[in-house]
């Protein structure tokens, strides 16, 4: 008898323990669509966790992967509510917005935000063999004068590895010495790291 | 109604437009990454051949020595064919020259260099492969084993070099990526080699030089196995924590201390000579093992 009450507070425990890692006090998940097929972004539940990934190591080398300023210039740096209130919004049809990973794509493959699309920040370098394509792709018309005009391309929200990670701090520069405006640009800084070590869903 | 429909289409048309815009930057970068993953093939070609410089050099003494002869007058041919077929597409390609020139002026002058000790070593090869008693093809290639494993480095460091980003962050990920390719693959190599030593030591050819060449390939394999666990600053080396990797490292570095083992023995019978090449084999396919689950780990 003694032993069925234990399992049955242990096993209530668990009950309660489930769904109560919200995002924020309102917020338990958010909804994003990749073609046809829904993805639920919330944090994982289980609240005994731990980072076992590649994510929970303080120390790379540097050069090249160096902690990152605050802020680039006048783009706004974001967090991780803003970046979710963003991802919902771009649900909506007529939002014109991209969520850009600027990554390699190996690291891009090992795990990315849902809604995100591989951009790496060396193709947007000025010698990129398909830079042009890339900007003509964005909605960018370069003018006779060889300059680019960025006012049809969506506000693109930048991130990469995180903190220590210059990859989409670089896709931003690159972007600003193009001429894109930098109100068309948002940088999340903490990147994968910040995303991974608050157990968000991964793609 | 009407207003709802056009509402509607502009919805539907914004959508469209999205997932044109991202299914487009994706082919983009996939084009991009299929050709990344031709210069990768380059770079696996340059391990392989490294390795192959000293298997066939291995097999050489074993035909030699009459260990399982027939077996491994196949084997090095197998090899030798391999080596020929990877040299000859790297050293026909005018663009991939062209560009490593523009590194070393004298790249395509040492590619003909090569190519001439290459030739002969091939030769040599089918020599042996015929005739295991071959005195004069075994010895060339006992002579020129080295000179071929440094040269051919050489030509594909240069290669991987040349296909190297321009851009200091990309070339810096790319180069620390580089490194842990080359040193994980390099005790494949390196068991090889100093097989070899010893079997060249057994033949009382050289003793004193492969002794000391075969006790420093020793201290190398020590150290780099340890340093691919723990990591190594000299060696730009990390060291890892991917469970599957350690588990794979420990299984090599145990064969890898029964091959010291037999090694460090003063003399050899029959059938520990045997045993040291079943384990020389097996060595290098579990260090295989560790180079595959490597390229596909991000551990960084």
């Amino acid at each position: 008898m003694k032993n069925s009450i234990m399992i049955g507070l242990l096993l209530l425990g668990n009950i309660l323990v489930a769904g109560d890692v919200k995002i924020t006090e309102e917020l338990e998940s958010v909804v994003t669509q990749e073609g046809d097929k829904e993805i639920k972004i919330e944090r994982i539940q289980d609240v005994k966790h731990r980072l076992t990934s590649n994510f929970s190591k303080t120390s790379r080398e540097c050069p090249p992967f160096c902690v990152q300023p605050m802020k680039i210039g006048n783009v706004r740096t974001i967090g991780e509510i803003e970046l979710l209130e963003h991802i919902k919004e771009m649900q909506k049809d007529d939002t014109e917005m991209l969520l850009i990973d600027a990554r390699t794509r190996d690291w891009s493959h090992s795990g990315t935000i849902p809604g995100a699309t591989n951009l790496p920040f060396a193709m947007l370098q000025k010698d990129s063999k398909y830079l042009n394509k890339i900007l003509g792709l964005l909605g960018a018309k370069e003018g006779k004068n060889g300059k680019w005009n960025f006012d049809k391309v969506p506000t693109m929200i930048i991130f990469s590895n995180g903190l220590w990670d210059a990859q989409a701090t670089k896709a931003i520069k690159s972007l600003v010495e193009l001429g894109c405006p930098e109100d068309k640009i948002l940088y999340y800084r903490g990147g994968m790291q910040s995303w991974n070590i608050l157990g968000l869903t991964v793609k | 109604m009407k207003k709802i429909t056009v509402l509607l289409l502009v919805g539907l048309s914004s959508l469209w437009a999205k997932s044109d815009l991202m299914s487009g930057l994706t082919d983009i970068v996939d084009r991009v990454e299929e050709q990344k993953a031709e210069d990768k093939k380059v770079l696996n070609y340059a391990f392989k051949q490294r390795m192959r410089t000293q298997w066939m050099s291995r097999d050489a003494l074993l035909i030699f020595m009459d260990f399982n002869s027939s077996f491994y007058q196949k084997e090095i041919v197998i090899n030798a064919d391999l080596f020929n077929k990877n040299f000859n597409n790297l050293i026909n390609s005018k663009e991939d020259i062209k560009k490593a020139e523009k590194r070393d002026p004298n790249f395509a002058k040492k590619i003909e260099e090569v190519k001439k000790i290459w030739l002969t070593f091939y030769d040599s090869v089918n020599k042996i492969s015929k005739d295991s008693k071959d005195k004069n093809a075994l010895s060339f290639i006992v002579k020129n084993n080295m000179e071929l494993l440094d040269s051919i480095a050489y030509i594909f460091t240069n290669f991987i070099e040349s296909y190297q980003s321009t851009d200091k962050l990309e070339a810096s990920m790319a180069h620390i990526k580089s490194m842990l390719y080359t040193q994980v693959g390099k005790p494949r190599m390196y068991i090889n080699k100093l097989v070899k030593e010893r079997l060249l030591i057994a033949q009382d050819i050289n003793v004193k030089d492969n002794q000391n060449s075969f006790n420093q390939s020793v201290k190398d394999m020590d150290r780099l196995m340890k340093a691919l666990k723990d990591g190594d600053k000299e060696l730009e080396l990390h060291g890892t924590e991917d469970k599957k990797i350690l588990e794979k490292l420990s299984i090599s570095q145990k064969i890898w201390e029964e091959v010291k083992a037999l090694g460090n023995k003063k003399s050899l019978n029959k059938k520990e000579w045997l045993k040291l090449i079943e384990k020389n084999e097996e060595f290098i396919k579990a260090q295989t093992e560790v180079v595959k689950l490597t390229r596909v780990s991000n551990d960084n």
